[in-house]
């Protein structure tokens, strides 16, 4: 899978939305009245990827998110349980899945599958993995696919989830995109792998099988322990740590930040980025960078 | 006092109108009598929005408007919806 262009966008998590609506209608000419905080986090994200590119009619789009419209969910939630209302209309229809990656197909008129998933801590990668398989199977030939994410605000959450201290970290929100293509002419870079591994183990030993042609970097996702990063440094001695949730902050669609902001980096490159997920599963990527 | 003599509430239900289906216009620039919903009016308004008002006047207001029918009349203008708000 080729990589063609990146789009991404990291907004402060108490950014008004008003600043959403203006940055997306920079953009495009659509009015996104009853859009929420995600869906416009989204377009922000979908809309400089497919800026200036030429992008076909039958172009897929892939919405990876590991809490979706969380704010509106909690909105409806609180109205229904708390207030004991009906919820407004509204926050109601942007709780539905696939609101937001309709809109993005809507606002680049695209009319390929189209579809948004979530999958424990690993959405991107999972996402990646299906992209390829529908790729390869001939159902699509283009696709924008994306990592989606507001802001984690609960202290309380965030430490139970990640057993991580919340104060370690700067909270962002974001929206990182990639336009993917079967064909290699002109791409800019590519995925080479995505593969699941069981146990550390299994991945240090895939890692010790890759060959590099480029300067090597590696990034962890969250969950990665100190003492799993010390083996994969390891197997990557030559490798340079690349830290963007260091670096930019974090958000639960962390790796896919990690991709687009490796892409921004000047000339070739390889990176080599390790995920965990609660299970203690391993995922790995292989992005290279022409 | 009825509704559509009552400029108050008037301007309640446009700001209402207007913060709920986050339009971009001056309340000053909404006519009492003109169409909500149809398709040459101002607002530009559809069937979402008449249910997002619909829920916002409930929970403002106190008053349900349950049937469609009732709800097209009811939603006719700003001051059809004043009237019924407020009857006399």
């Amino acid at each position: 899978m080729y990589i063609h262009n990146h789009g991404t966008f990291v907004g402060r998590p108490v950014a008004d939305m008003k600043y959403y609506k203006e940055d997306v209608s920079r953009y495009t000419r659509l009015h996104f009245r009853r859009a929420n905080r995600f869906v416009l986090l989204s377009l922000a994200g979908a809309c400089r990827c497919a800026h200036e590119q030429s992008i076909k009619k039958n172009t897929g789009v892939y919405l990876t998110t590991e809490n979706g419209n969380l704010g509106d969910t909690e909105t409806v939630l609180h109205q229904i349980f708390q207030m004991r209302q009906f919820p407004m209309p509204y926050n109601f229809i942007n709780t539905m899945s696939n609101t937001a990656s309709f809109y993005v197909a809507q606002s680049l008129e695209l009319l390929g599958r189209n579809m948004t998933f979530s999958s424990k801590l690993l959405s991107f990668e999972r996402g990646l993995e299906l992209l390829h398989c529908d790729m390869v199977a001939g159902s699509v030939n283009e696709a924008l696919i994306g990592g989606v994410d507001e802001a984690s605000f609960s202290k309380t959450q965030f430490e139970a989830k990640f057993d991580r201290r919340y104060e370690d970290y700067n909270m962002v929100e974001g929206s990182c995109w990639l336009l993917m293509k079967k064909e290699a002419e002109r791409a800019m870079g590519e995925i080479s792998v995505v593969a699941a591994f069981a146990d550390l183990g299994r991945l240090l030993g895939w890692i010790e099988r890759q060959a590099f042609e480029r300067p090597v970097f590696v990034a962890h996702g969250i969950l990665v322990a100190p003492e799993d990063k010390k083996a994969i440094g390891r197997a990557l001695p030559d490798a340079t740590l690349f830290d963007p949730i260091g670096d930019i902050g974090y958000f639960d669609s962390a790796a896919a930040s990690a991709v687009t902001h490796f892409l921004q980096r000047d000339g070739g490159a390889c990176l080599i980025h390790v995920n965990k997920d609660t299970r203690g599963q391993f995922m790995a990527m292989r992005v290279e960078k022409y | 006092m009825k509704g559509s003599l009552d400029v108050d509430l008037k301007n309640k239900i446009k700001t209402l109108i207007v913060e709920n289906c986050d339009l971009d216009i001056e309340i000053a620039d909404i006519d009492d009598e003109a169409p909500l919903f149809q398709r040459n009016s101002p607002l530009e308004l559809d069937s979402i929005d008449a249910l997002q008002i619909s829920i916002a006047i409930q929970n403002t207001f106190g008053i349900a408007i349950r049937d469609s029918k009732e709800m097209r009349r009811v939603m006719t203008s700003i001051n059809s919806f004043a009237d019924h708000i407020q009857p006399e």
